[in-house]
């Protein structure tokens, strides 16, 4: 099952109401029972509820799958963000998050990891993290959550290099190992924090060190600043999609989300191919020739894939900029045209036209040849969109043909 | 003297009309709020029909907005009875902003059945007032 980003919101909803203190507490969230997120099954693993500590609250589900069995294979980790009843929520933001209150450095203000900014539920949320992955040693595990909940889970997925999908969360890099941020860099698209373009004063601090930001423009137009904060705020199409919706501020963040969304399905298709390779090894023995093949094929595959997806999303913007130039080449010819007959009012439309020429301004030069440019580029950009498509399907033709003629790879394949 | 009792007498009286001003305002957000919650109910047992199958009745046992941690949702607590007379009590979460039910817990299944209720369900909402959806 695909875990989507409505799946992910409703997640870090729910974590909220675990707490006993919170106003709209949830007395059913308890460990093993089922609980539907956005559309999806999810069985609850593990809890943790440190309201009378340091005031986190933690939540590990697991997805079931179409017979109803809980299926670990993939586990996620929520945090719980801030309950501003709870004064430890608001002196984690403080300290934690805005670096306050550090004695250990002058003047009490901290840029690095001391150890009293990740004491508290920094710590308890990595305690936790640890304890799942030990608990499911096998599962794919992705973490989420919101505003504070999305830093502590950001901050998780980072040290573990899991995958992460979270909202309107504050940036955690500067707390982040050497190790974790070298992983950022090589794995951009493995951390994805939903940002609202409006969300200045709370999500959207501390900048953008880890890269996960897809920064959105709603659309709310001015309302009260808290509550372009809001969790509820976003929206989701059939597939349970985050829905960016179409402006010119959102084109860079709608290929942000593909590239995010084809790398983190990258990771997922290799994490597949590790089990198999290790259930075709279990027994001790060698690959065989089809079963190194299969595997060495799907890896290709992958790539391909992925690629293709990335080239796609390019090939996209490609398009688009062309298509917006030969809008504009247009209009630029028309408003050209206007001034000069408005400069020289006394001449004919005609004679304008014969003037520009003249100094070498024709439709020819400045409209016909640029547009012509233009769509030269977008036929080259459609033309390598398709051909990836044609390599992703010549390999994908070579694993079938595999597995058809192998009866026993099909069969482990099946088991 | 007289002049200060004036200034005096106006700041009292700008006091009290600011005073009564604002209890005004509260009583009408206050009433507000509980006018949204109602409908919140009412709109969100329409989305439960969309669920589950054979409703009869939705009694909120709890119901409130979520004003401390900006989740921008409701969560209810209902016990839900079907057409065979048999319930379950269970809570869910409705969007403020997406007027929909994010996510439930699946608490007894052979009361919880996916499916459409078509016929009209009684609602008994958190101020004990009685609807029909």
């Amino acid at each position: 099952m695909i875990i989507t980003d409505k799946n992910y919101n409703q997640i870090s909803e729910q974590v909220y109401w675990l707490d006993p203190k919170h106003p709209r507490y949830n007395i059913d969230l308890k460990e093993w029972i089922i609980q539907n997120f956005g559309g999806a099954e999810f069985k609850i693993l593990k809890l943790r509820e440190n309201s009378k500590t340091d005031g986190m609250q933690a939540m590990a589900v697991a997805p079931l799958d179409e017979k109803g069995n809980v299926d670990t294979s993939q586990v996620v980790i929520s945090y719980a963000g801030t309950n501003t009843s709870d004064f430890k929520d608001i002196e984690t933001d403080i300290r934690t998050i805005g670096g306050f209150f550090d004695k250990t450095v002058s003047p009490g203000f901290s840029m690095t990891p001391s150890q009293a900014r990740v004491s508290g539920q920094l710590t308890s949320a990595t305690e936790f993290a640890k304890e799942v992955k030990n608990e499911y040693k096998d599962a794919e595990i992705s973490t989420t959550g919101h505003s504070l909940g999305q830093y502590l889970a950001l901050y998780v997925a980072a040290e573990n290099q899991w995958k992460n999908v979270g909202f309107n969360g504050p940036d955690p890099y500067e707390l982040l190992s050497p190790e974790a941020k070298k992983w950022i860099k090589e794995n951009p698209g493995m951390l994805t924090n939903y940002r609202n373009r409006g969300d200045e004063l709370l999500g959207n601090l501390m900048g953008d060190g880890t890269g996960a930001e897809i920064k959105i423009s709603m659309e709310m137009g001015l309302m009260n600043p808290f509550d372009y904060h809001g969790l509820d705020i976003w929206r989701f199409d059939k597939y349970g999609n985050l829905i960016i919706p179409e402006n010119d501020y959102n084109t860079k963040a709608s290929i942000q989300q593909e590239k995010h969304k084809a790398m983190s399905d990258f990771s997922s298709h290799l994490g597949t191919l590790k089990k198999w390779r290790e259930k075709f090894t279990a027994s001790g023995g060698h690959l065989s020739a089809n079963e190194r093949i299969y595997l060495n094929h799907s890896q290709t595959k992958v790539v391909v894939e992925t690629m293709g997806r990335k080239t796609k999303s390019a090939m996209e913007e490609v398009i688009r900029i062309n298509q917006s130039s030969i809008e504009r080449i247009e209009m630029n010819w028309a408003e050209e045209v206007r001034r000069a007959e408005h400069a020289a009012p006394s001449l004919s439309a005609w004679e304008v036209k014969e003037t520009l020429a003249s100094v070498g301004v024709t439709w020819e030069t400045h409209v016909m040849t640029p547009k012509e440019k233009c769509q030269q580029r977008i036929q080259k950009a459609r033309r390598k969109g398709e051909r990836y498509d044609e390599l992703a399907k010549e390999i994908k033709n070579k694993i079938d043909d595999l597995v058809a003629r192998d009866q026993e790879l099909a069969n482990q394949l099946k088991g | 003297m007289n002049k200060q009792l004036l200034i005096g007498i106006t700041a009292i009286i700008s006091l009290i009309m600011i005073g009564i001003g604002g209890k005004v305002y509260m009583d009408k957000r206050e009433e507000r709020k509980v006018q949204e919650l109602l409908i919140a109910e009412r709109e969100s047992v329409q989305a439960l029909k969309n669920i589950f199958a054979d409703i009869l009745e939705v009694k909120m046992e709890d119901a409130g907005y979520d004003n401390v941690s900006m989740t921008g949702a409701y969560g209810m607590r209902v016990t839900l009875t079907n057409t065979k007379g048999q319930s379950v009590c269970f809570s869910y979460s409705f969007g403020n902003h997406s007027r929909e039910i994010g996510s439930y817990g699946v608490i007894d299944r052979t009361v919880q059945v996916k499916g459409i209720t078509k016929n009209k369900v009684k609602v008994i909402h958190s101020n004990g007032k009685v609807d029909y959806v």
